[in-house]
């Protein structure tokens, strides 16, 4: 596997500074508090798990901090540029994957991958040598001209991948990555994951598969109804909350809030 | 980052802008769709052959079904053999003026061309019957009368036929020939042996004429059809990639991606747009082409394209229009399909508006609809009735203009509302968005409006002034005081009071969004100069310009010339001077060149808000006047450079008050200035002295304005 060009960053910074964000939405039956005054720091070569139930709040989190959602409140910081006043920025910035995210049925992964380096503002030539190194990490040469209606799930998360890398984002945000795929599947996007932090980005990883999470995060957050109930190494978490694995943890967590309704445990 | 992403490298030479890029991204994805295919190139390909063979099976069968046969009802056996000797003499008097011979011996009944007349008699030992009620119930297609005198001389006849059924209006016409050429024959018998000879006949000769103004009389025909049936087709082909790259796009996963990028949304929106309006406009060559083809092939030529056929003028005309429906639809559908969450939903918000779509184009095509201001301005049924004056070769150029510019300003709206909900996250993850986000007022203060903003009061302003000023010109019978005041109203409403809500409404600061600041004393001097110094320039630009088109614009106000008069100059003043170029000032420098300015370079915005403001004076009344453009434009030009370097719209009111002021009172003294030999001949060009001297003073007053150090502008984000 070809090696990817390696950033030379100060670790020490923060590349990800989420500062006592919130978001509301209104519904029919009042305003929803989406994520309530949360914050969270990521630096480089760290991998950072928002974990929660279903409605915790992670997504609309990724989504803030990539300045998709404006905040009611607070602000996300990507590398010094804040996601409310430069979002451009921030998204230069970013490298998104998404479970829901879908691929043009029409056009090839060539085509797809150089349409989103140019989005980027990534150089045709550039965009050609990166197209070709991630070609082949991510084993995807053969299929390159095929309409992307024609590939299979696995092909099709592949290229997903390499869509996000291709202007080399120093931060990495993905959103449910392993959700619908396979243990095959899974297993590639854990070496995504491993691979990131080895390239020196600040990943952060959102997702409900808590065995997964204590895999390959760093550190992690437990947010519960948009707030952040715990933060830290797993070790860290074990220690706070007196639980041996995250499952536990996520039991006792919510059994505390909500009175451990079925409905909401089943989520976990 | 590596040094070779993140940001775009240099490039060597010239690449495509990212407009375009994106544009073809959505274009190869759309084409490639075999369902956009089958909408391009399957349907016109399919239908017009289909079409055509059906029609040409129609008029052939018509040509060639068995002779046609007129059922004529008599009251009684009594009349037969008087009607059959009157039709028998009558119809080789008309055949012999066809230059027909029919030999009676080998066709009793006529050739193949000629009608069978089957006569209908009632039978009598029923009491006879109603000819009238046989021709209303169809049994018989006319009844003829005769009127006889007590000698049973015959003394008139009468023919009873259904006006609404075809047959029994030809039949009617058929039997009027005969028995009218009868009658001619006769006179022209007895005439010719008065003494003295009356020499006849006298060459007559009929012309039709086309009534501009009331068509009431023209008849649905295919040719008329022919527009809209392009005009539907058109849309259709602009539905499916407009609900596929948005609502579609977001249906599939791909439009999060899409707008996580740093493309802002506005211009993703446009390549979009580009796309569709490129499929709409090949949907619409498609149809165009195979539609002529088919005609060609079948002989149906004449029968679609109108009574002037087809001709390269004709295509390239429609093609033009139906670009700028297509431009126009196009926007309409993506506010629509951007809005929606699904292609379901998109299609269920389409629907609705084909429909209501299909309205005016259907009703602009009824005989007798001509264009008025109302329907000028009105989306659609505009360029339905324009396709249609193309067709006929009677197009009128203000109507014209004033659709082909209200329909760019709706499609320039359409396109900004559009781009106001593409990809919000309403949209995007089905949040608490609604319509009222497209007209929500902004949060944060804006220091000028957006070019959206600016697009939206023109097209409010444009067709409103059409309207109001069209219908303010009816209102003759009211005193010329009442008149001016109605006038001073519109243009308030219009120039001053519109901007001023806009900006209110769009929470745009006044002093910068409007340029309202004040400027310094020497502006306003050198101001004041170029108002007295213009006038010279201005009539000269209009005297180079056609003598009888000016003498037709001097004309039109002469009729009020003499009313004018007599009102207070004072008066005037205020109507004809403060006013318009208070308000105008407001409207054409503070509001729209200064957002222009904000978003372009200077000189660009300048040519524009000067080149509005021509255009606006191009309308009198319900006519354009071109003439008027020169002069108005070089005046907006000043004005323009004026605001631009003073950063203020009060300078430029000072001078255009000044201008106009100065040309009234003028006018007002016509009588005294003649009386001392000043202005003695009308449309004579000034002495060389005057324009000199209004030059220097001019040039003068611009140096002063141009070495002031111009007012930065706050750029719009």
């Amino acid at each position: 596997m070809p090696c990817l060009p390696v950033c030379h960053r100060d670790l020490s910074k923060h590349m990800i500074s989420v500062s006592e964000i919130t978001r509301h939405f209104r519904s029919s039956n009042g305003p929803i508090v989406a994520v309530d005054r949360l914050s969270f720091q990521v630096q480089s070569g760290e991998v950072y798990g928002l974990l929660g139930p279903n409605g915790a709040g992670k997504t609309t989190t990724l989504r803030m901090i990539l300045g998709l959602l404006s905040p009611t409140s607070g602000d996300a910081e990507v590398d010094g540029f804040r996601a409310t006043r430069e979002p451009d920025e921030v998204k230069r910035r970013i490298g998104l994957v998404s479970a829901s995210s879908g691929l043009y049925q029409w056009l090839t992964p060539r085509e797809t991958l150089l349409f989103f380096a140019d989005l980027y503002g990534v150089a045709p030539a550039a965009a050609r040598r990166r197209l070709e190194e991630l070609s082949s990490l991510f084993d995807i040469s053969r299929f390159l001209d095929q309409r992307c209606a024609t590939l299979s799930t696995g092909q099709k998360q592949r290229v997903t991948l390499a869509r996000a890398l291709m202007h080399d984002p120093p931060v990495m945000l993905l959103d449910e990555p392993t959700r619908g795929l396979d243990v095959i599947g899974t297993d590639v996007v854990f070496q995504y994951i491993t691979k990131l932090r080895s390239l020196g980005k600040a990943v952060v990883v959102s997702t409900h598969r808590l065995d997964e999470a204590s895999h390959v995060c760093d550190r992690m957050g437990l947010l519960h109804r948009g707030r952040l109930k715990h933060e830290g190494t797993f070790a860290e978490l074990q220690q706070a909350t007196g639980c041996s694995n995250l499952f536990q943890m996520f039991l006792q967590l919510i059994g505390n809030q909500s009175g451990s309704t079925f409905g909401e445990t089943a989520h976990v | 980052m590596s040094d070779e992403s993140g940001t775009p490298d240099s490039p060597r030479g010239w690449t495509s802008p990212r407009w375009w890029r994106l544009t073809v991204k959505e274009l190869r994805e759309i084409l490639r769709d075999r369902r956009t295919i089958i909408t391009l190139v399957a349907m016109p390909l399919l239908i017009y052959p289909l079409l055509g063979v059906t029609l040409q099976k129609l008029i052939l069968a018509q040509v060639t079904r068995t002779r046609i046969e007129y059922r004529v009802a008599l009251p009684s056996q009594h009349e037969e053999p008087m009607f059959r000797k009157l039709f028998s003499l009558g119809n080789q008097l008309v055949s012999k003026r066809e230059g027909r011979t029919v030999d009676m011996q080998q066709h009793p009944q006529g050739t193949i061309d000629d009608p069978i007349i089957e006569l209908m008699i009632p039978d009598q030992e029923d009491g006879g019957g109603d000819v009238g009620k046989a021709v209303a119930e169809g049994e018989a297609d006319i009844a003829v009368l005769f009127g006889t005198h007590p000698d049973n001389r015959i003394v008139g006849m009468e023919i009873v036929y259904r006006s609404g059924s075809p047959v029994s209006r030809d039949a009617r016409r058929f039997i009027e020939d005969r028995f009218r050429a009868l009658n001619e024959d006769f006179a022209r018998h007895t005439l010719a042996e008065e003494t003295p000879a009356i020499p006849l006949p006298y060459d007559i000769r009929v012309e039709s004429l086309t009534p501009v103004g009331n068509q009431s009389g023209t008849p649905l025909s295919l040719a008329t059809l022919v527009p809209l049936i392009l005009i539907l087709m058109t849309v259709t082909g602009a539905v499916y990639p407009a609900i596929d790259l948005t609502a579609g796009e977001r249906e599939r996963g791909t439009l999060e991606a899409l707008v996580s990028s740093p493309v802002p949304r506005h211009e993703l929106l446009f390549a979009k747009y580009v796309a569709v309006v490129t499929v709409a406009v090949m949907t619409a060559v498609a149809n165009l082409v195979s539609m002529i083809v088919t005609a060609y092939a079948s002989g149906l030529e004449g029968l679609l394209f109108g009574a002037g056929g087809l001709s390269v003028r004709l295509v390239v005309l429609t093609l033009s229009l139906l670009f700028v429906f297509a431009s126009f639809f196009s926007a309409v559908i993506l506010i629509l399909t951007s809005f929606a969450r699904s292609f379901k939903e998109a299609q269920a918000y389409l629907i609705p508006l084909m429909l209501v779509s299909l309205a005016p184009g259907i009703i602009c095509l009824l005989p007798g609809i001509e264009f008025n201001t109302w329907l000028a301005v009105m989306p659609l049924a505009n360029i339905v009735l324009l396709a249609r004056d193309v067709f006929d070769n009677r197009v009128i150029p203000i109507w014209a203009l004033a659709t082909l510019l209200s329909t760019a300003l709706y499609a320039a709206v359409a396109l900004s509302a559009a781009a106001r909900i593409f990809g919000t996250d309403a949209v995007l993850y089905g949040g608490d968005g609604s319509w009222s986000d497209m007209l929500r007022r902004p949060e944060v203060p804006r220091p000028q409006a957006t070019l959206g903003q600016a697009m939206f009061a023109l097209a409010i302003l444009f067709p409103t002034f059409l309207i109001l000023g069209g219908t303010a010109s009816r209102l003759a019978h009211l005193s010329i005081e009442s008149r001016l005041a109605i006038n001073m109203a519109i243009t308030i409403l219009l120039f001053a009071v519109l901007p001023l809500v806009l900006t209110r409404y769009f929470a745009i600061a006044w002093n910068s969004g409007l340029s309202l600041r004040m400027a310094s004393p020497l502006s306003f001097i050198a101001a004041a100069v170029l108002g007295l110094s213009l006038w010279p320039f201005a009539y000269e630009l209009v005297l180079v310009q056609s003598p009888d088109r000016l003498t037709e614009f001097v004309k039109l106000f002469e009729s009020i010339k003499a009313q004018i008069d007599a009102v207070p100059l004072a008066w005037k003043l205020i109507a004809l001077a403060l006013v318009p170029a208070a308000c105008e000032e407001l409207f054409f420098r503070g509001f729209l060149q200064t957002t222009f300015r904000a978003n372009m370079a200077g000189p660009l915005a300048v040519i524009l808000s000067s080149t509005l403001f021509g255009l606006f004076h191009v309308v009198v009344r319900d006519a354009l006047f071109f003439e008027r453009f020169a002069p108005t434009c070089f005046l907006g030009l000043i004005l323009g450079i004026v605001c631009l370097k003073t950063g203020s719209v009060w300078p430029g009111i000072m001078l255009h008050c000044i201008h106009n002021g100065l040309l009234l009172t003028v006018s007002n003294y016509t009588e005294q200035l003649k009386a001392w030999g000043i202005g003695s001949g009308e449309q004579e060009h000034l002495p060389a002295s005057w324009l000199i001297g209004a030059g220097v003073l001019a040039m003068g007053a611009m140096a002063v304005l141009v070495m002031q150090r111009p007012r930065p502008v706050v750029q719009t984000s």
